[in-house]
């Protein structure tokens, strides 16, 4: 979730935060996306039979990659939603001291 | 146990010495108290305990059961984590309240009947307020009155059921009912405030991010904590409750995500994780009763854990707002890994306690073919990781670097918070020693439950990974909606409307009306019949008039709102 368009420069000793180091930053970045492909991988393993069997109760579930398409899906759906329930509720700090 | 007392009074009384210590010795008077209570309450058989005879019933100060005792353990833990937490507080008010508090809710959920419950019910209310008006503001002054009308009134309802309850003959006893006459109904909307129930949850929200920032750690454990309780007793497969709970799971979220107090994000997701809760004991299958009080018992831990974090966040920066932090993590580590720890466990990540919990309840779901709430609670699932998993540490911690480098939280509250992640990877890690406290063995299709099999792990992972992925390609496709210094109307700001609506009537046209029935009637009678009758001289009248006037009314609304319930319930 960090955008690398700005590097911070390093500490007074020299040594830079974890986040601040772009090369740290981008490791950390692969091995998320990798976990998510691993994740993936299981639905694979379950569809060709080796190794992973996917206990399911609705037919929905049987979808490879299931609940990775609706854990994506449902958080794209709830920001949006999100976004446009603030154009109706949000006001500015000084309502309350009307 | 050690000593022979309702396990509630302990607290009470230690409660009451702590004016009377300064210092390190105040300090260690508090933990002491805390840690004997607990292990006193370890050491209390199940059963029924200091029944006690008044007026010809007989009220049980204490009845320890799976249920109870469950409650009881939780709550002993909650508070002496607490009082750790705030060690460094020298706040008189603040400690005699918290204490009190803690007291209470241990009260309510040990209490056999309902005029003891009702006791302990009233004096939540009373001992909380205090850690809300604790800020000294008048901002925290007004909250705090509108926390106290509203759980008041909670415990008003709930006198009134159980008025009626014994009006017809019912036991006083505290035994489930069906939801049904006007008893239940009642004492249903009484809970209902308590717990957070969707219009009524405004108080939270309200209160919550208002109080100090050890005040609101207190108060995220009891109060709504107390109510879910009550529910699992008194109201276990009441079906109002499976869709009462899936608006709490639901609707937050979405607040969630746009609101800028990292503070009243938690108070949302409190809202949340009480929706599940209700929703298992809607079911009311024992899987499902025992789904709703283990994540009762997870949530309370990892629940305070993130407002521990957040409490030291706000008590080094002085703000708990998205907008003004951001890289902390930098001069903060241990803080950030304690709410890490927090974040992962209420998303429930394997390993840590809510994936233990929260899937019974959705397990339980499905075996009873609730498609639609199994549907909607794995959407809230995912809605719980964006706001709780990943915004609070993101915006406190990370996110873009506030330059802000505030010291590490104090020695206290980061140990209060190590027990807290301890507790929450060994909730997860081994659910059995949850299990084994739990009301009924947790059994799905004839076997004993298993949280941990292959499909459990890579489904819930892949969910919670997928879900990650997707607020990362929100961010960086610049979807994702940044924080704002904004505040967001809900029913809390509703009821504040209204409020100022009813004291406008009170005090303009109903005091013309007042007024006017003053000099078209009033001082039209002979003076002799006002001296006969000791009436106020006129321009005195004149002067209340409208006090007068408007209290009568008030008076006269009551009594006919009064007689209504009473002859539609006849």
């Amino acid at each position: 979730m960090h955008s690398n368009d700005h590097t911070p420069p390093p500490n007074d000793d020299g040594t830079r935060h974890f986040f601040d180091d772009p090369v740290k930053t981008r490791w950390f970045f692969r091995i998320f996306f990798v976990l998510c492909a691993v994740a993936l991988a299981f639905d694979v393993l379950d569809l060709i039979g080796v190794g992973y069997h996917k206990e399911t109760h609705l037919g929905a579930e049987k979808v490879p990659g299931f609940y990775g398409i609706y854990g994506f899906a449902g958080i794209v759906a709830l920001v949006i939603v999100a976004k446009g329930l603030r154009k109706v509720v949000a006001r500015d700090e000084a309502y309350d001291d009307r | 146990m050690i000593v022979d007392l309702p396990p509630a009074l302990l607290l009470i009384a230690g409660a009451l010495v702590v004016p009377f210590l300064r210092g390190p010795l105040r300090a260690a008077w508090m933990v002491g108290v805390a840690v004997a209570a607990l292990v006193n309450f370890v050491g209390v058989e199940h059963g029924t305990h200091w029944q006690v005879g008044v007026f010809g019933y007989t009220l049980e100060l204490g009845r320890v059961d799976k249920l109870g005792y469950l409650f009881g353990l939780l709550f002993h833990i909650a508070a002496l984590l607490a009082v750790i937490y705030s060690l460094h507080v020298k706040d008189t008010v603040q400690q005699v309240a918290a204490l009190a508090y803690a007291g209470s809710a241990i009260g309510a959920v040990t209490a056999g009947d309902w005029i003891t419950l009702f006791v302990w019910w009233e004096l939540l209310a009373l001992t909380s307020v205090f850690l809300v008006w604790a800020g000294r503001s008048e901002k925290t002054y007004a909250a705090g009155v509108r926390y106290l009308l509203v759980n008041i009134a909670s415990g008003l309802l709930l006198l009134a059921g159980i008025l009626f309850r014994t009006n017809d003959g019912g036991s006083l006893s505290i035994e489930p009912m069906l939801l049904g006459d006007t008893a239940s109904v009642l004492i249903f909307l009484a809970i209902g405030i308590k717990c957070a129930f969707p219009l009524a949850h405004g108080w939270v929200i309200d209160a919550y991010p208002r109080a100090t920032p050890t005040g609101t750690v207190f108060l995220s454990a009891f109060t709504t904590k107390a109510a879910v309780y009550l529910l699992a007793r008194v109201f276990p497969g009441a079906e109002p409750l499976i869709w009462i709970g899936l608006v709490m799971a639901s609707f937050p979220i979405f607040y969630a995500v746009i609101e800028n107090d990292l503070r009243r994000v938690l108070s949302y997701s409190m809202i949340n994780q009480v929706g599940f809760m209700v929703v298992g004991i809607g079911i009311g299958t024992p899987l499902a009763i025992d789904g709703a009080v283990a994540h009762a018992f997870a949530d309370v831990i990892f629940k305070g854990l993130l407002f521990m974090a957040m409490g030291a966040v706000l008590m080094r920066t002085g703000t708990a707002n998205g907008t003004d932090l951001g890289g902390l993590y930098k001069s903060m580590p241990w803080t950030t890994g304690f709410c890490l720890v927090g974040a992962a466990s209420i998303s429930a990540f394997p390993l840590f306690s809510a994936f233990v919990t929260k899937s019974m309840i959705l397990s339980a779901a499905l075996a009873e073919h609730h498609y639609l709430v199994w549907w909607v609670l794995l959407f809230a699932s995912a809605g719980v990781l964006e706001h709780a998993g990943i915004k609070i540490p993101y915006f406190a911690f990370f996110a873009h670097d506030s330059g802000k480098r505030p010291k590490e939280a104090p020695w206290n509250m980061l140990v209060a918070m190590a027990i807290g992640s301890v507790l929450c990877i060994v909730i997860g890690s081994f659910p059995s020693l949850l299990y084994g406290l739990l009301p009924y063995e947790p059994m799905l299709h004839g076997h004993a439950y298993t949280p941990y099999d292959a499909t459990h792990v890579v489904t819930q992972m892949q969910l919670l990974l997928f879900a990650i992925l997707a607020v990362w390609w929100l961010m960086k496709a610049g979807i994702y909606p940044p924080e704002e210094r904004k505040i967001n109307l809900d029913v809390d700001r509703l009821y504040r409307a209204l409020a100022r609506g009813f004291w406008w009537i009170v005090t303009v046209p109903l005091a013309h009306l007042g007024k006017a029935i003053d000099s078209a009637v009033l001082e039209r009678i002979p003076a002799r019949v006002v001296a006969f009758a000791g009436f106020a001289h006129a321009e005195e009248r004149a002067h209340r008039g409208w006090v007068t006037g408007a209290s009568v009314l008030i008076a006269l609304i009551l009594l006919v709102g009064y007689l209504l319930v009473y002859y539609l319930s006849g």
